[in-house]
């Protein structure tokens, strides 16, 4: 059942074979880490000719359950020298899963700067000379492709970032609306992407087999248990908070917790916070009308609907989408309190094809650095178009906040293995810290969502400032999250399913539905205990030792207010999360 | 009379005494109130309201609200 399409950018070959027994009943993030921990040799440069790109649906993508448009990338990151699984919700990862793909994999390397579009129909594949699309912007290639090949087909394209081959180059896909701005951000996999010559995939699903269950009768209960706790839980519900202020919701209670990181992690709180909040992005989509909307959905079948439309005063379309984690990185962590300068400064991130927490995370330590002042909106945009204009200082800031921090003699550098830190202070919100620190991608949030039960009192409650038993938190999480991200389910449905056992049920039975297995809850975090596992296991092989698992050291000697706590859980707590 | 003042974030935003919005307002209540007898003064049913902070900690409803205290009051939310 299922195939694999290898595309071979040496050869500019397009092969088509069976899903190997091995990876059968396999997805997403549990899929890319396989083949990228079996194919690609850890200690091989990120950009040469070793190096693969993995694109995988989840294992329940593209079937009638609900938020199940997650795709899945995987490679080894140019940004953290270790294994990534960055994913994003698009309607590319259903019309893949529903064309029977299990993984596409990119390999081999252009060796004549060369660019190219890869095709793929329910016949195969081909590679097409894309010299046209060579370091376009992301909005004037996606108007391109979907004018060329039409608004039914579903699109990747990396940006003029990606092409340049910079570490913060993320994978932008197409929203339900065409735009491109549905991104696997972080890692830099659209550098990796550059180095092979692939600047844009086009699936064209016309007479695509669609989905086969295993058990339907059974898939179908999952699925009416899952849907029902998503529209029950009062964060998932439509009107609830994610529906009508979108993830950006998160700033104020972040800001009251004093965890919300300011200046470039200077502070846990933010003056203007309530400007860039989720509740400022619906007052302006009220207020100017036109473009702008809350309860936007990044692909057909989420029920959550988290994301929304930005509408400039005159209310034509600004951007899509301002995040939790956009409004954050490009506004309170660079002191910007101006949703119009943040608004640009993600339409910049997604045009450039650069992912906007390590963009924001990168311009707070270039304002450190001197480059702009903190609070300077007009500044920032200007440092981003250095990016665009592939500057001697652009390709420097363009490798992300680590490299620009060590270019300009910066001591206070968010970064976990050269990651940028998302916005959850972890001296504020200690089990967030063990997630960022243990995590094989490197400082990311999603990952292992501790801020659930340490911030918003959903699946338990822990103490935020509290050091007890967060690296055991942070490890549970971290395994129930790596299934979910094998799934193909949004991690929000984590929400609901965390406090409506019925709902977690549901969300094994459509596993079992579709794949004929007997998992049970059990499985769950065996599963993502082996993800983990293998995730480790490459990047001890790629080098990342012990000594990478470690927070940046001047959090653990600068006390940060309100609180003013440092990052106390000891290198031998944290070294005991993989004993 | 001690004096507090009130934000109210996200879908609680309606109980404002203008009708609605996050802007602070202030309200006068007896010595010794706590948090709970906040939220019924503002006729917020325990379950509407999730997360009650003051001083950047969260409060559980028993808390002893002081003269001059801030304090910000979310429905239950999450995001990512």
């Amino acid at each position: 059942m299922g195939k694999f399409v290898r595309v071979n950018m040496s050869e500019k070959m397009v092969t088509v074979e069976p899903v190997p027994d091995k990876c059968l009943g396999k997805g997403g993030r549990w899929l890319t880490s396989t083949l990228i921990s079996d194919e690609v040799p850890a200690d091989c440069h990120p950009l040469g000719p070793n190096n693969k790109v993995v694109f995988a649906p989840g294992i329940v993508t593209g079937t009638s359950a609900p938020n199940t448009g997650r795709i899945s990338v995987g490679g080894k990151s140019p940004l953290t020298g270790g294994i990534k699984e960055a994913n994003a919700g698009t309607p590319f990862s259903q019309k893949m899963a529903r064309m029977g793909i299990a993984a596409l994999v990119i390999e081999g390397l252009v060796n004549d700067n060369s660019r190219w579009l890869l095709k793929l129909g329910v016949d195969g594949g081909e590679l097409i000379p894309a010299e046209d699309l060579k370091w376009k912007g992301t909005y004037e290639a996606a108007r391109q492709l979907w004018a060329s090949y039409g608004e039914k087909t579903a699109f990747m394209l990396n940006g003029p970032a990606g092409e340049a081959k910079m570490a913060m180059a993320g994978v932008a896909f197409n929203d339900t609306e065409g735009r491109p701005a549905r991104y696997a951000g972080r890692g830099g996999l659209g550098a990796v992407l550059g180095s092979k010559g692939i600047k844009a995939i086009v699936l064209d699903d016309a007479g695509a087999p669609g989905i086969s269950y295993a058990d339907q009768e059974m898939f179908k209960e999952g699925q009416r248990k899952l849907v029902e706790a998503i529209q029950t839980h009062a964060v998932t519900k439509k009107g609830g908070a994610l529906n009508s202020y979108g993830t950006a919701v998160l700033v104020n209670i972040l800001n009251e917790a004093g965890g919300l990181p300011t200046n470039n992690f200077r502070s846990g709180v933010f003056e203007g916070a309530q400007k860039i909040s989720g509740e400022a992005l619906a007052e302006a989509a009220q207020k100017r009308g036109g473009a702008g909307t809350m309860g936007h959905s990044c692909h057909p079948g989420c029920i959550i609907r988290c994301s929304n439309v930005y509408a400039r005063e005159d209310g034509s379309e600004h951007v899509s989408c301002i995040e939790y984690e956009s409004a954050w990185s490009l506004g309170a962590n660079c002191g910007i309190d101006n949703l119009d300068h943040i608004a640009e400064l993600v339409r910049l991130c997604n045009d450039l094809g650069v992912d906007t927490i390590e963009a924001g995370v990168m311009l707070g330590v270039a304002m450190e650095a001197g480059l702009a002042e903190f609070g300077d909106g007009p500044a920032a945009i200007k440092l981003l178009q250095e990016i665009g204009s592939r500057t001697p200082l652009g390709h420097i800031l363009g490798q992300g906040a680590q490299f620009t921090g060590e270019a300009y003699g910066i001591t206070r550098i968010p970064t976990v293995k050269r990651q940028g830190m998302p916005a959850y202070e972890p001296r504020a919100v200690k089990g967030i810290g063990v997630t960022y620190i243990t995590s094989p991608m490197g400082a990311d949030h999603t990952a292992g969502y501790t801020i659930a039960p340490e911030i918003l009192a959903v699946g338990g409650q822990a103490a935020p400032l509290d050091k007890t038993d967060k690296v055991a938190l942070s490890k549970a999480f971290q395994e129930t999250t790596a299934f979910i991200d094998a799934s193909g389910y949004c991690l929000f449905i984590a929400f609901p399913i965390l406090d409506i056992p019925s709902g977690f049920e549901g969300m094994v039975q459509t596993i079992n539905g579709m794949l004929g297995t007997a998992y049970t809850g059990e499985d769950v975090g065996a599963i993502g205990k082996e993800i983990l596992k293998m995730e480790k296991d490459f990047n001890s092989r790629a080098g990342l030792t012990a000594a990478a698992d470690r927070p940046p050291e001047f959090m653990r000697y600068e006390k940060l207010p309100p609180h003013n706590q440092v990052f106390d859980i000891t290198d031998e707590e944290l070294d005991a999360f993989w004993s | 009379m001690i004096s507090v003042t009130v934000v109210l974030y996200a879908t609680l935003g309606r109980y404002h005494p203008e009708g609605s919005g996050t802007a602070p307002f202030s309200v006068k209540l007896k010595p010794g109130v706590v948090v709970d007898d906040l939220l019924t003064y503002l006729g917020i049913s325990q379950g509407e309201a999730k997360q009650v902070f003051s001083g950047h900690l969260s409060r559980p409803g028993s808390y002893r609200l002081q003269d001059g205290e801030r304090v910000a009051i979310f429905p239950p939310i999450a995001g990512g």
